[in-house]
């Protein structure tokens, strides 16, 4: 397994603070919050297309992780991952229901997308974090883009499909293609 | 179930964001009652989450903090619609068949903040109506205190030159109608008192409702009411 010596005993901390949340225990939720948040709000900017839109997602996020603690299943992914599952999905509503994105923004996006990836070190699980770089490191740069644009940027397909200048149903097919050859990469893991 | 393939790739777009909200809310409903598709789901966030990790950490202003605890402390929409969902959940429990149903509920408590739902403590009766196949159409919450039923449709919407009118099936004797049933969700009075046994059911009728006081076109869905403690 991973070297997770430093990673072992908070995430345990934070499965008992999910179990408490479920049952609805304030302090434990303040704790959770006071944990996390800062992760959070730092990949719901990411998405939000303006500061105020982002601390609206974040709380609504943090309402979506109190009313459903109770289905947090730690066999199935850790906290951080199972809450920033939510916080990107309360992000990309909030920008699904808004006016469209600048496309500015856009083009400036592509130029730092190398920049954005993890470094080694900068992610919690370092090993996983190369392996994952090295594997969209693989893929082709339009393949590359439209994952990191989904995934970081929350893009719509929508969007990919003006961004990338192909068709809705193409843009479909390139990501499944694209996320099936990260998986390969990643050893079915 | 879906073929492992287009698994993988629901529980990939779903996870990478680029479902459209149907498909997205029709994934949740469906991992629900699958438990491939959940772990395929818990998978691909584990893949992806070092892209999340890269973002770094930006404490939020403390507003953001009031505002959350202003909303979970409030007796409002969500926790009411909230608590139906649970009340679904563990009917789920006691009944075979209503895998989804639970997870689908989940879309509406993100969506549902301007319907006004009568107070909690009442809360007697829920129904799920279900159409051929047994796919739930409806949800129906009755509170006898307040006298008024909460219905919201889960399937699909009336064809454009019909209304669906919600019934009440009794025992023995003639069904009555409870009203039109064309939104998404509607709150309306009980002008009848319902009894566990009883079967609420949505007839498909001329736009605006039967002109005859009876049903005149196909029942389509129909469920039980069932006590909700």
């Amino acid at each position: 397994m991973d070297d997770r010596k430093a990673g072992a005993a908070p995430q345990a901390d934070l499965v008992a603070l999910m179990r408490a949340v479920a049952a609805r225990d304030e302090t434990a939720f303040k704790q959770l919050y006071e944990r996390s948040s800062a992760k959070l709000f730092a990949i719901v900017r990411r998405i939000a297309v303006s500061e105020a839109a982002a601390e609206e997602a974040l709380q609504e996020a943090w309402v979506r992780i109190w009313n459903h603690a109770d289905r947090f299943d730690p066999a199935l992914a850790s906290p951080i991952t199972w809450m920033t599952t939510i916080a990107r999905h309360a992000a990309i509503d909030a920008v699904r229901k808004g006016a469209e994105r600048v496309s500015a923004t856009a083009a400036a996006i592509d130029e730092e997308l190398a920049e954005k990836l993890p470094a080694p070190g900068a992610a919690t699980d370092g090993l996983t974090g190369l392996q994952l770089q090295r594997c969209l490191e693989g893929l082709d740069g339009e393949r590359r883009g439209m994952v990191l644009l989904a995934y970081s940027y929350g893009y719509s397909r929508e969007e990919l499909s003006r961004r990338f200048d192909k068709p809705v149903a193409t843009v479909k097919t390139i990501l499944r293609r694209s996320l099936i050859a990260l998986k390969e990469c990643l050893g079915g893991r | 179930m879906a073929d492992s393939d287009e698994i993988e790739g629901l529980a990939g777009e779903y996870v990478l964001g680029t479902l459209d909200k149907g498909e997205r809310a029709a994934v949740e409903a469906q991992s629900g009652a699958d438990p491939a598709l959940r772990a395929a789901i818990g998978e691909w966030a584990g893949r992806l989450q070092p892209l999340a990790d890269a973002a770094g950490e930006t404490p939020p202003p403390a507003s953001v903090w009031s505002g959350i605890l202003g909303r979970i402390r409030a007796v409002g929409g969500d926790a009411r619609v909230l608590l139906l969902e649970r009340t679904v959940r563990r009917l789920r429990i006691a009944t075979i068949g209503f895998g989804a149903l639970a997870a689908a509920l989940a879309i509406f408590v993100l969506n549902e903040r301007e319907v006004a739902p009568p107070p909690m403590a009442g809360m007697s009766y829920v129904a799920v109506l279900n159409g051929e196949g047994g796919k739930p159409a409806f949800v129906a919450m009755v509170n006898t205190d307040t006298g008024m039923i909460k219905l919201r449709r889960v399937g699909e919407a009336p064809p454009p030159d019909k209304s669906f009118e919600l019934w009440q099936v009794p025992a023995e004797g003639p069904t009555v109608s409870m009203g039109v049933a064309d939104n998404l969700s509607d709150l309306m009075p009980m002008n009848v008192s319902l009894k566990p046994g009883e079967k609420l059911a949505i007839s498909v009728e001329p736009k605006g409702g039967s002109p005859t006081g009876q049903a005149t076109g196909p029942v389509v869905y129909i469920g039980d009411l069932l006590p909700a403690e």
